[in-house]
């Protein structure tokens, strides 16, 4: 887990949710942007 | 966090399914939330600075009552990057015109840093004291930035006076310093740059360990930028010295068109030594290394010095991982070579088996625990 990934509880999810499941995912490479659009201000 | 908010430059942006992407477009920053139940764009929702993060917590529960712990919903949330105190205001140990002067420096630090408070980076840039050694290609370009960046104490370092043939790539000197002391013109250029900072100079030499040891008592971090007597001694020299004083050191260098910084700590990563003798073993027995010539232009020589400015400033605020053990890069000439120079501890290395733990004290300066 990255230090970004949060695991704030686990999901059971054939009970009601009395734990929640929240996941932080830093994207990958592929799916980000390699564009700049600064203007150099 | 008193009035948590949702960084301006990382707002929220909510799929069909109920994803959320938050943090831009940028790898290393952007990241999706998995949000089945809409908890969590309810509580970004929230957190647009006008809210205690009990009351966002208190509304999240109204708004999902299903929900059983908004609290620890909020708490996650705000100790991610992406959340800022919109309470927070700038240090009064920063004046309005540094302030002003250092407003996209707490932008930049705001995008890609943890915390509630972006000013704290520059802060710590104020508090620390900075030895540059070697004024040259590297050096110039290390020294700018720094000072460039609020340093708050630069001390300056070269034995060499300015040679024509220095101003296709020493950014801090003009035709005007050709014959000059390079420690005494930079300090001239650096104080032009930024008055808010300290700027002082010393034209010498460092011929040993111990010479280096002294010249870096007192301060929090060296910027090796000099490749005298040879690259190779002065940085064992400084992997020797910092580690003894308890300081990271950053060392940069160009051979052509690669450029390469090496990022060190004193309670982290591996030390130099190590991360040489890792490559020593790497390489086939006998291979000579000539990493000689006298070419460069002003783009490998900024690169490498602005690389090691942004180490040094990745580890005096902290506000990015710096990559402390290791040695990285790029080749100019081949754009798929990316340098990243990684190894293990030696076992029993000296250097290694002797360090000094490192940490901000509460002004922000870096000292020895």
């Amino acid at each position: 887990m990255t230090p970004n990934e949060h695991e704030i509880e686990t999901a059971d999810e054939a009970a009601p949710p009395v734990k929640t499941k929240i996941t932080i995912r830093l994207l990958d490479k592929i799916e980000t942007t390699n564009a700049s659009n600064s203007v150099g201000n | 966090m008193r009035l948590p908010r949702v960084k301006f430059e990382h707002r929220p942006h909510r799929y069909e399914d109920g994803t959320i992407r938050i943090g831009g477009e940028i790898y290393g920053i952007a990241a999706e939330i998995e949000d089945p139940y809409g908890w969590v764009w309810t509580a970004l929702c929230l957190m647009d600075g006008t809210r205690s993060s009990e009351d966002i917590a208190d509304r999240l529960r109204l708004a999902h009552p299903e929900l059983p712990d908004a609290e620890s919903v909020v708490e996650q949330l705000v100790a991610t990057r992406y959340v800022e105190d919109a309470a927070a205001v700038p240090p009064a140990a920063l004046s309005e015109r540094e302030i002003d002067r250092y407003s996209r420096n707490q932008a930049f630090f705001r995008m890609v840093g943890p915390g509630p408070h972006s000013w704290e980076a520059q802060l710590r840039l104020k508090g620390a004291r900075v030895v540059v050694l070697g004024l040259g290609g590297t050096g110039s370009h290390a020294a700018w930035a720094l000072a460039a960046a609020g340093v708050g104490e630069i001390h300056c370092v070269d034995p060499d006076l300015v040679e024509l043939s220095n101003l296709n790539r020493q950014v801090l000197y003009g035709e005007a310093d050709v014959g000059r002391p390079k420690a005494e013109a930079a300090v001239a250029r650096l104080r032009g740059v930024n008055s808010d900072i300290t700027v002082t100079g010393d034209r010498r030499c460092v011929g040993s360990r111990r010479e280096l040891a002294d010249l870096i008592a007192g301060f929090d971090a060296l910027a090796l930028c000099a490749d005298r007597p040879d690259g190779h001694r002065i940085r064992v020299w400084a992997n020797r010295a910092c580690a003894a004083a308890g300081i990271p050191w950053v060392g940069g260098g160009y051979s052509g068109p690669l450029v390469t910084v090496g990022c060190f700590t004193p309670d982290a990563g591996t030390c130099y030594e190590c991360l040489c003798d890792g490559e020593e073993a790497r390489r086939r027995p006998g291979t000579p290394v000539d990493l000689g010539g006298p070419g460069v232009i002003a783009t490998s020589a900024g690169l490498s010095g602005q690389l090691v400015a942004h180490a040094m400033i990745a580890l005096l605020t902290g506000a990015s991982a710096p990559p402390a053990g290791t040695i990285r890069g790029v080749n100019l000439i081949a754009a798929d070579h990316h340098v990243r120079v990684s190894h293990p501890p030696r076992p029993g290395c000296p250097v290694c088996g002797t360090r000094v733990r490192a940490r901000f004290n509460s002004n922000g300066r870096i000292s020895p625990a």
